[in-house]
């Protein structure tokens, strides 16, 4: 096998780890948000963790391989296409992250209601419904999408 | 040709996180979810291979990759997903079944992204 030939392969490894990821966490957290008792909510969400590691590990696999692709190639930053897929990769990083932030205090939320008597709760309810940490989380993963995209038609090159 | 590369691609990253889904909620005891994630698996895994035997045909491609990613796929992933599946519905009666799901699935995913390994760098 070629250099070129390894860096695609470990490249695309850490797409699949970033994508696959994320995709673990949306149906965990998906799940969370179907129980009632602040305990099993507490646990659902803490599993989602082990998942977020794998996010970031593919994450910093993508960025750091893309990176020597883009000079072992000799393409340049300023493509539209690389450009383009860059920006939307951190937008996917910060959106994910702060979406993430909210799931965090949703845990531990649900981590003090389960001390409490476990007993469902109408609070921790509407931190798990919350429209705007759902937009973020659906905005970040859409970003990632539009990267595959980006990756696959590469317009311009 | 580049909207079946697309979503073969991406179904095949959604099998992946399904697979992860399944070794996390398996590794916690959560059968049904596991079972369930590894049900959404096996289902991915026939579409992403049904696109990329359409990619195949419409390409007319012949290659020794081709062969080691479509046997990975199908005697690794698939057959091994449907029998994750029945191990994760086994678990919550039999102890023995608990042992080997989570190692299972942690070994699918591991076959899932060596297939993609495979396939992204076409190894001649």
């Amino acid at each position: 096998m070629t250099e070129v030939q390894w860096l695609i392969g470990f490249h695309v490894l850490g797409a699949f780890l970033f994508v696959s990821g994320a995709a673990a966490v949306g149906a965990l957290h998906a799940l969370a948000t179907r129980r009632e008792k602040p305990s099993e909510v507490a646990y659902l969400l803490g599993l989602t963790r082990p998942a977020v590691a794998v996010v970031g590990a593919g994450g910093l696999m993508t960025l750091g391989l893309g990176a020597w692709l883009v000079d072992y190639e000799g393409w340049d930053w300023g493509d539209g296409w690389i450009s383009a897929a860059l920006l939307l990769w951190i937008a996917s990083i910060a959106l994910g992250g702060i979406g993430g932030r909210s799931a965090r205090h949703t845990r531990y939320l649900a981590e003090r209601l389960a001390a409490e008597g476990d007993r469902p709760s109408e609070e921790l309810r509407r931190q798990l419904a919350d429209p705007v940490a759902q937009a973020l989380n659906y905005a970040s993963f859409l970003a990632v999408v539009a990267v595959l995209a980006l990756m696959i038609w590469k317009p311009g090159a | 040709m580049s909207w079946l590369v697309f979503l073969h691609v991406l179904v095949a990253m959604l099998l992946v996180g399904g697979l992860i889904a399944s070794a996390v909620t398996a590794r916690f005891e959560l059968w049904n979810v596991a079972r369930w994630s590894a049900v959404a698996a096996v289902a991915a895994t026939i579409v992403t291979i049904g696109l990329g035997e359409g990619l195949t045909a419409d390409e007319d491609v012949a290659a020794g990759w081709v062969d080691a990613s479509r046997g990975l796929a199908v005697f690794g992933v698939l057959l091994g997903g449907c029998v994750l599946a029945v191990v994760a519905g086994l678990a919550r009666t039999r102890p023995r079944a608990r042992r080997v799901t989570a190692p299972l699935a942690v070994l699918l995913v591991l076959i899932g992204l060596a297939t993609a390994f495979v396939m992204a760098a076409k190894p001649t």
